[in-house]
């Protein structure tokens, strides 16, 4: 099960309404390298992780991703918490504030809602490790271009510190992969599934 | 200190133990991490206990109904306010 705590994992407070962020920024709520997405891969991943270290990984970064998911979700809400019709106009955000107005919908910057399709879960040890350092190295690779195109301070500060978990976790399942390699025939690292073979 | 600068405490120590939690997970004998990670929890638990004292629950668990259902009362972490 999970708790929830009253508290975001780092301060946001942003003080000026900008619908034109708020309509790029989604994409790390629901996108195809967001947070929803990152959060069900690993949770989604960890019921066949045979090794106890990386099902801790999976298990406690899934739940991270969680906190940071609440954190995009705060940045979008508090940039269009009163935004001015023509504010939605200059951004060109009409369409989403047609089927939306303010709220936050979990989809990608160009509009396609929240997709499974995104969360790849092989149940092959090898491949989903792989798969995670990949999903970090984009979710990275997002806040990066997020930071090119963002121009308020009270946003960028909390982006940065996104952006900077991404690498931490990335570390974290290149350590996982490296402990089921040594654990592996050397000769052969493909010829065994731990998570399935026996 | 007021509700801000506690909450930013919190922040900080609880941000030391979910990185920590992660380190370990991957080095569960590492010594130094283990010790660290003792610190921490035993200043987050003194500085948890002392901001719903004053400021009110983090935890719906935690609420003190005594004051009625102050869960909601105070502001959510996505509000300006908060």
């Amino acid at each position: 099960m999970w708790t929830y705590e009253k508290k975001l994992q780092y301060p946001i407070k942003i003080k000026n309404p900008n619908p034109a962020l708020a309509k790029f920024i989604i994409s790390q709520y629901g996108g195809p390298h967001g947070e929803i997405g990152a959060s069900l891969r690993y949770l989604s991943q960890r019921t066949s992780m045979p090794d106890r270290r990386i099902a801790g990984i999976l298990n406690d970064i899934g739940t991270e991703e969680l906190s940071h998911l609440e954190m995009v979700q705060t940045i979008v809400h508090q940039l269009t918490k009163g935004m001015t019709i023509e504010q939605i106009k200059e951004a060109g955000m009409e369409a989403y504030f047609v089927d939306h107005t303010a709220s936050v919908f979990p989809q990608f910057a160009s509009g396609t809602p929240a997709t499974a399709a995104t969360f790849a879960v092989t149940g092959d040890t090898i491949a989903d490790l792989q798969e995670d350092m990949a999903a970090e190295q984009k979710a990275r690779m997002t806040y990066d271009n997020i930071l090119r195109l963002a121009d308020d301070p009270d946003v960028i500060d909390p982006i940065r510190f996104l952006r900077a978990r991404e690498i931490a976790h990335y570390q974290r399942f290149g350590e996982g992969l490296r402990l089921v390699l040594d654990d592996l025939d050397k000769k052969n690292y493909y010829a065994f599934n731990p998570s399935f073979d026996k | 200190m007021n509700e801000r600068q506690m909450m930013h405490q919190i922040q900080q120590v609880s941000f030391a133990l979910v990185d920590l939690n992660l380190f370990l997970d991957s080095h569960p004998d590492n010594m130094m991490a283990l010790d660290f990670f003792r610190e921490m929890q035993k200043k987050y638990t003194e500085l948890v206990a002392e901001y719903e004292m004053m400021f009110g629950p983090l935890t719906a668990f935690d609420t003190n109904t005594e004051h009625g259902w102050t869960w909601i009362k105070e502001p959510w972490p996505w509000e300006l306010e908060a």
